[in-house]
């Protein structure tokens, strides 16, 4: 059995290798190696953090039972990632509930809102440090629906075309244009709308 | 512009579309103002999106992060069937009255004067909606029961910077 | 139950051979709450000691002792440490340092374990509580004279 604290040099095809037999101490150190970002990208999707530790907890459980069927044509990283992002997305589902606000609901079916709104004329990012447009970022995000923002993590962060984000959200390809067009010109306007206030 | 043109000239600067219908979407957009206006929105929130995926650490340390995995597998192999059941009750038929013997033996040696020892440090949960989780930090000698309510949102306990010699029984 | 007479110079053996086996345990037990808010002027701090084992470990800033129990406990006896209104801790003596612990919520017992406390060293259970805080009640063996039978 390996012990894989004492061997930092261990790469991760070994590490898996080493699991895929069954070596637990292995798969423990590809935990310790990964869980930031495994935990980060289910955190990118619910935005909550308990609930985010509980789907990428259960994306290790789920990749140590699958272990035997990762293959090595994706990196362990990826193939995690996939697992991770398919359980926010089946949690996301069971999640979704009645909106209050009616705009949402236009947003979700249709696009309403986005679609009258004129296009953003003051460059939303022009003038902002990296970890500030970050930031900015990151809380518009957070203001987005899961849908929208679901699509625009998987395009923009995950570097996923339109039919795979199509399968993963299970729906159409004109609905995952349709998110991530609005998602968009959304984020536009929240960046837009966090510079205005921060010139005030 | 209505819709359909609008989400095609996103899908032209997505890198979706190919042949002729991409040489009409840059057409349009190097054509028409408002086409162009559009693209540039899109192209500035891209580029933004670009690298600012936050990274972020676990908010529990590794040890007990590992420790709740690994007690979810362990669970999970437990409920799964034998898979040799000519074996096992080999085994059974072997042991069983070995282990009649053993007990015959302790009760006789024990019964009246002293209880019988404990052997193992654990804690179980008697309630259907607690889970418990037990480890063990060797350098200050302290050992944790977590008692979880299943009923209620798993909450962040741990420190990030936690000592490597953390063990985990169960 | 009566003891025969070869049992009864087996037990005296074994008493002579194991003296500490058969010697109470005193225990002290102590409820804490972990929060992040300082502002609780009617809870002291709790020990450093216990204090920076808890800092090691949890992610709170503050941990303040709410009640503090040292009680002897007899061989193969049970004595209750009421830590609140809502939480009560059954500690059995199970002999050479050894206890059963039941924790009992709300007149219903959630948890139920044994540990040996060897010297200085604490067992603490504990759970979360409201507004992102938590509990944690320690267990330590401790000197005999602290404690007073019951």
């Amino acid at each position: 059995m390996l012990a894989p604290r004492d061997q930092p040099e261990i790469s991760d095809t070994e590490l898996v290798q080493a699991a895929q037999k069954g070596d637990l101490a292995a798969f423990e150190e590809l935990v310790a190696r990964h869980r930031d970002k495994i935990f980060a990208r289910a955190y990118s999707m619910m935005r909550n953090e308990e609930e985010a530790l509980d789907l990428s907890q259960d994306a290790w459980v789920k990749g140590w039972q699958r272990l035997v069927q990762f293959q090595g044509d994706s990196s362990f990283i990826t193939w995690m990632t996939r697992i991770v992002i398919n359980l926010c997305l089946d949690q996301l589902r069971k999640h979704k509930r009645q909106r209050m606000e009616s705009i949402d609901a236009l947003d979700e079916e249709s696009g309403g809102v986005e679609r009258q709104m004129p296009v953003v004329e003051v460059n939303p990012t022009q003038g902002l440090e990296r970890g500030e447009l970050r930031q900015r970022i990151d809380a518009a995000l957070a203001k987005l629906s899961p849908e929208h923002r679901t699509a625009l993590v998987l395009h923009e962060f995950e570097e996923l075309e339109y039919k795979e984000i199509a399968k993963r959200m299970d729906c159409s390809i004109g609905t995952v244009m349709s998110r991530l067009f609005y998602a968009r010109r959304r984020m536009a306007s929240l960046l837009a709308s966090l510079k205005r206030e921060s010139l005030e | 512009m209505n819709e359909e043109l609008e989400l095609k000239l996103q899908a032209w600067v997505d890198g979706e579309l190919s042949g002729a219908e991409a040489e009409r979407m840059a057409a349009l957009a190097s054509g028409q103002s408002e086409a162009g206006q559009l693209v540039a929105e899109l192209r500035e929130v891209k580029m933004a999106m670009m690298g600012a995926d936050i990274p972020r650490s676990v908010p529990e340390s590794r040890e007990f992060f590992w420790s709740k995995i690994e007690g979810q597998i362990q669970s999970e192999t437990q409920r799964a069937p034998v898979s040799k059941p000519g074996l096992m009750a080999r085994w059974r038929r072997f042991l069983m009255p070995l282990a009649g013997l053993a007990a015959a033996s302790c009760v006789a040696l024990f019964t009246l004067t002293h209880p019988k020892p404990v052997t193992n440090d654990e804690f179980t949960s008697t309630d259907e909606a607690m889970d418990t989780t037990t480890f063990h930090d060797q350098s200050s000698g302290l050992t944790v029961v977590w008692l979880q309510d299943n009923d209620a949102a798993r909450p962040t306990s741990v420190r990030p910077e936690q000592s490597d010699d953390m063990t985990v029984t169960d | 139950m009566q003891l025969t007479r070869p049992f009864s110079l087996f037990y005296l053996v074994f008493l002579a051979a194991c003296p500490a086996w058969a010697s109470d345990l005193t225990v002290q037990a102590q409820l804490v709450w972990g929060a992040n808010d300082s502002q609780n002027a009617s809870y002291a701090p709790v020990d450093t000691g216990l204090s920076a084992k808890l800092h090691r470990i949890y992610k709170w800033n503050n941990y303040f002792e709410i009640t503090n129990e040292v009680k002897s406990i007899p061989l193969n006896e049970s004595r209750n440490f009421k830590m609140s209104d809502r939480c009560v801790l059954k500690v059995k003596n199970l002999g050479d340092s050894r206890i059963e612990v039941s924790c009992i919520g709300q007149g219903k017992e959630v948890s139920k374990g044994s540990h040996t406390l060897a010297p200085a060293k604490w067992l603490v259970l504990g759970g979360n509580a409201k507004n992102d805080t938590a509990w944690f009640v320690g267990l330590k063996a401790v000197d005999p004279s602290l404690a007073k039978r019951q």
